[in-house]
């Protein structure tokens, strides 16, 4: 099972859009997929339709009252399953900060479906916190996306530094360009300047379509409308890519 | 009785249920579609004995593969297909195939029976638009047993079958759809899962190809219990003919070898039990169907050992194994060729047909034949202590450097003692047996290994002077088989090294006590 999270600490980046669009290709790849809205607005949870809320919220996952396979619901796609957002996410960083062990917690509850999933997403909300640093603790790699704008770049900075300097284990930082509009000059020269100072950026660029703003509309992930555009392909390459990077196997796809 | 399965009553239509549900919930109906589909497990019921059920699909859309616990109606697992697989290996799709292939390993997966059906599907929904529960309905159109000749067509059900597929989370929509369903009259619910009657229908029932094992009386004379124990292994054998002749899978021949290992061992044992004069004939031909099948087991084995050669080798000299394994594949396809005309020759019918007229006389009262009359029990428990002190004598004149016939032969003698063992087991008592039992099959794990390198080694040899004499060796190749006859060869030593103390622990003085006890009763 591999751990992975749509993080930033800057919000409107495209969080949310990535990992529900990786979460229902991976899902389509025969990937057992869970993804956990760990997001109190539940924007995740509103593009796969499921209401938010936990019988108990956060008081009965984090107090071991409450199984967290019991907050688990069925999307509409075979394979994908999610934890719908809750609105006591906002006392997180309150229900950890009370555990002997405050940064394994996500890990703690995570281990145990091993062997039900491969693959599991946390839609992280924006910030650095004690929740945020679980996160950290938990996952195997960090899907950073970046809008190539100053305060975006600015922030992925704050957070390698952040990394840099902490005591526990880091995971792999697989930062990408998101949002991308190719009519702004500052979003090229910003591109062309990182890439130029060495990077590592993920290949893949998402770029800022109207076809994404539908999703909200539409409330599902790109993929499964069947239509081809930019974005669609653009989400089929980064999946590519960040299946190859976490290392789950690649195979051919058949039928798809 | 399944809670999520039931037959639509007489009177009820697809309307007329949805308009019921439509009181209470959103629905989203889809229209009716054609389907085929096609249950499938390997020879050993391997899927099924995981408690689950596999199916591909087929329809105007394409092909797909669904994988479900049994009981349950909703899959656990699938993927979309370009064909219907024979393989774990044929999917595409990585997750799955895996998952697959922990299960049934590389076993073919066998078509058991294949079912058109005209299904339609209604969801439920929220305010949402989120699917709570899906409804199938489905009838079937034919049914076509895929296992018998010529896949004969049978007569199928006609009413409409309602099958609840409740979404993880959304548990109490489907009680509550269930109740209400079943309380208004609309649904009568089934006793078991459709499939077991489909297979019924075809005269399969799951696990059929497991003979049930010979369980004799304690005081049942030898002559008897022997005959009884031989027609078992006949049957056995001639169960796997129609796989080795369709080539379905490899290990129908496997199994058809260790039923004449068994039934070779049991000749050897029946000296004073059937007349020598009518069982000389039959040693002979059963020696002949155990060499006539070797060297295609042995190409089965080589090519399963291929994927293991894969991951020993560095990956630049993966390409080199290509002319080995095409090699394997046509040695292998030319055996098969040969193992089929045996199956089909004259010698072989009439030995199959002697043998069964052999073993189905009962014994004479009046038999002057020493152990015939002896007791099944006394006879068991003498031949299995006989039969270890012969290995125990075998195994104290190796010289474990050396003696590889020694040890081949000493391998024989440790597989009879299992055969012994496994087939008796019912009449000795199992606490006692229990640890020579693990004793023997430890012994019998080293001296396989050992006996493997050996064959392996011999083979990769010769497939060096086959390619070096036909289309010559490229580099990876030729470095490829010197990696492996070395690994082998090491692998040789290692098993050698290990064999002492196994042996040991296998002839230790008080194991030998055990086994003398187990002869006295």
């Amino acid at each position: 099972m591999k751990i992975l999270a749509s993080y930033n600490i800057k919000g409107g980046v495209g969080k949310t859009t990535c990992i529900v669009n990786l979460a229902y290709l991976a899902a389509r790849d025969g990937y057992r997929t869970l993804l956990w809205d760990l997001d109190p607005q539940g924007a995740a949870s509103f593009y796969f339709r499921i209401q938010p809320g936990i019988k108990g919220g956060l008081k009965g996952i984090f107090g071991r009252t409450r199984p967290l396979s019991a907050a688990i619901k069925a999307t509409d796609y075979p394979g994908l399953d999610l934890v719908p957002a809750d609105p006591s996410l906002r006392y997180l960083d309150l229900r950890l900060s009370g555990h002997n062990k405050p940064l394994k917690q996500f890990w703690k509850l995570i281990r145990p479906f091993d062997s039900e999933y491969d693959l599991v997403l946390l839609d992280c909300a924006p910030g650095i916190s004690l929740a945020s640093e679980n996160i950290f603790y938990a996952v195997d790699a960090l899907l950073v996306p970046v809008i190539p704008t100053t305060l975006s770049v600015r922030t992925l900075h704050q957070l390698k530094q952040y990394l840099a300097q902490a005591d526990s284990k880091s995971p792999a930082l697989l930062p990408f360009f998101s949002m991308l509009d190719h009519r702004k000059r500052l979003h090229r020269e910003t591109i062309n300047t990182l890439s130029g100072q060495g990077h590592r950026f993920l290949q893949t660029i998402i770029p800022s379509a109207s076809q994404i703003e539908w999703m909200g509309v539409r409330r599902a992930p790109l993929g499964s409308y069947g239509i081809q555009s930019m974005a669609v392909m653009a989400f089929e390459k980064l999946w590519e890519e960040v299946r190859d990077r976490i290392g789950l196997e690649v195979g051919v796809q058949n039928g798809n | 009785m399944n809670p999520n399965i039931f037959i639509l009553s007489g009177r009820i239509s697809y309307r007329r249920l949805a308009a019921g549900l439509r009181e209470d919930w959103r629905l989203r109906g889809q229209s009716e579609i054609l389907e085929e589909c096609t249950y499938m497990d390997t020879f050993d019921w391997r899927l099924f004995n995981a408690g689950t059920l596999l199916e591909t699909v087929h329809n105007n859309k394409g092909w797909r593969l669904e994988w479900r616990a049994y009981g349950e109606t909703s899959p656990q697992d699938g993927c979309l297909l370009l064909d219907r697989p024979r393989f774990a290996a044929d999917i595409g799709n990585p997750a799955v195939r895996n998952r697959l292939a922990e299960v049934i390993g590389v076993r073919a997966l066998l078509p058991l029976v294949s079912l058109r059906c005209r299904r339609r599907h209604l969801q439920l929904l929220d305010d949402e638009g989120k699917n709570l529960l899906t409804l199938q309905f489905e009838k079937d159109e034919s049914q076509i047993c895929e296992r018998q000749p010529g896949n004969a067509a049978i007569p199928c059900r006609s009413d409409w079958r309602v099958r609840l597929m409740p979404m993880k989370g959304y548990e109490e929509i489907a009680d509550a759809v269930r109740t209400r369903l079943l309380s208004a009259g609309f649904l009568n619910p089934v006793t078991r899962d459709p499939l077991l009657d489909y297979l019924a229908a075809c005269g399969i029932t799951p696990d059929n190809n497991r003979l049930v094992p010979v369980i004799t009386p304690p005081d049942e004379r030898t002559d008897t219990a022997i005959r009884k124990i031989q027609r078992l292994h006949l049957e056995r054998m001639q169960l796997q003919e129609a796989g080795i002749r369709q080539d379905i899978d490899s290990e129908f021949l496997h199994e058809f070898r260790v039923a004449v290992r068994r039934t070779r061992a049991f000749l050897g044992q029946s000296k004073g039990v059937i007349p020598s004069r009518r069982l000389s004939r039959f040693k002979r031909d059963f020696a002949w169907l155990g060499q006539s099948s070797g060297v295609a087991r042995d190409m089965d084995v080589h090519l399963q050992a291929v994927e293991h050669y894969r991951a020993i080798l560095p990956s630049a000299l993966h390409d080199g194994l290509a002319p080995i394994q095409a090699y394997l594949m046509s040695r292998r396809n030319l055996e098969y060729g040969r193992m089929r005309r045996v199956l089909d020759s004259v010698r072989y019918r009439n030995l199959c047909r002697d043998w069964n007229l052999l073993l189905m006389q009962s014994g004479s009262a009046s038999t002057t034949l020493p152990h015939a009359r002896q007791t099944i029990t006394e006879f068991a428990r003498h031949r299995i202590w006989r039969t270890f002190r012969k290995a125990r004598r075998q195994g104290q004149r190796i010289d474990v450097d050396r003696d590889t016939a020694g040890l081949h032969r000493l391998r024989k003698t440790v597989k009879k003692l299992r055969y012994l063992t496994d087939s008796f087991h019912y009449l000795l008592p199992p606490q006692k047996l229990r640890p020579l039992i693990r004793g023997q099959k430890s012994l019998q794990e080293k001296l396989g290994q050992l006996q493997d390198h050996q064959v392996q080694k011999r083979r990769l040899e010769e497939i060096r002077l086959v390619l070096l004499s036909q289309t010559g060796v490229s580099e990876a190749t030729a470095t490829a088989l010197d990696l492996l006859i070395a690994y082998l060869d090491e692998g040789n030593r290692k098993a050698r090294r290990r064999f002492g103390k196994e042996f040991r622990q296998f002839s230790a003085a008080d194991v030998r006590q055990r086994y003398r006890q187990l002869s006295r009763g």
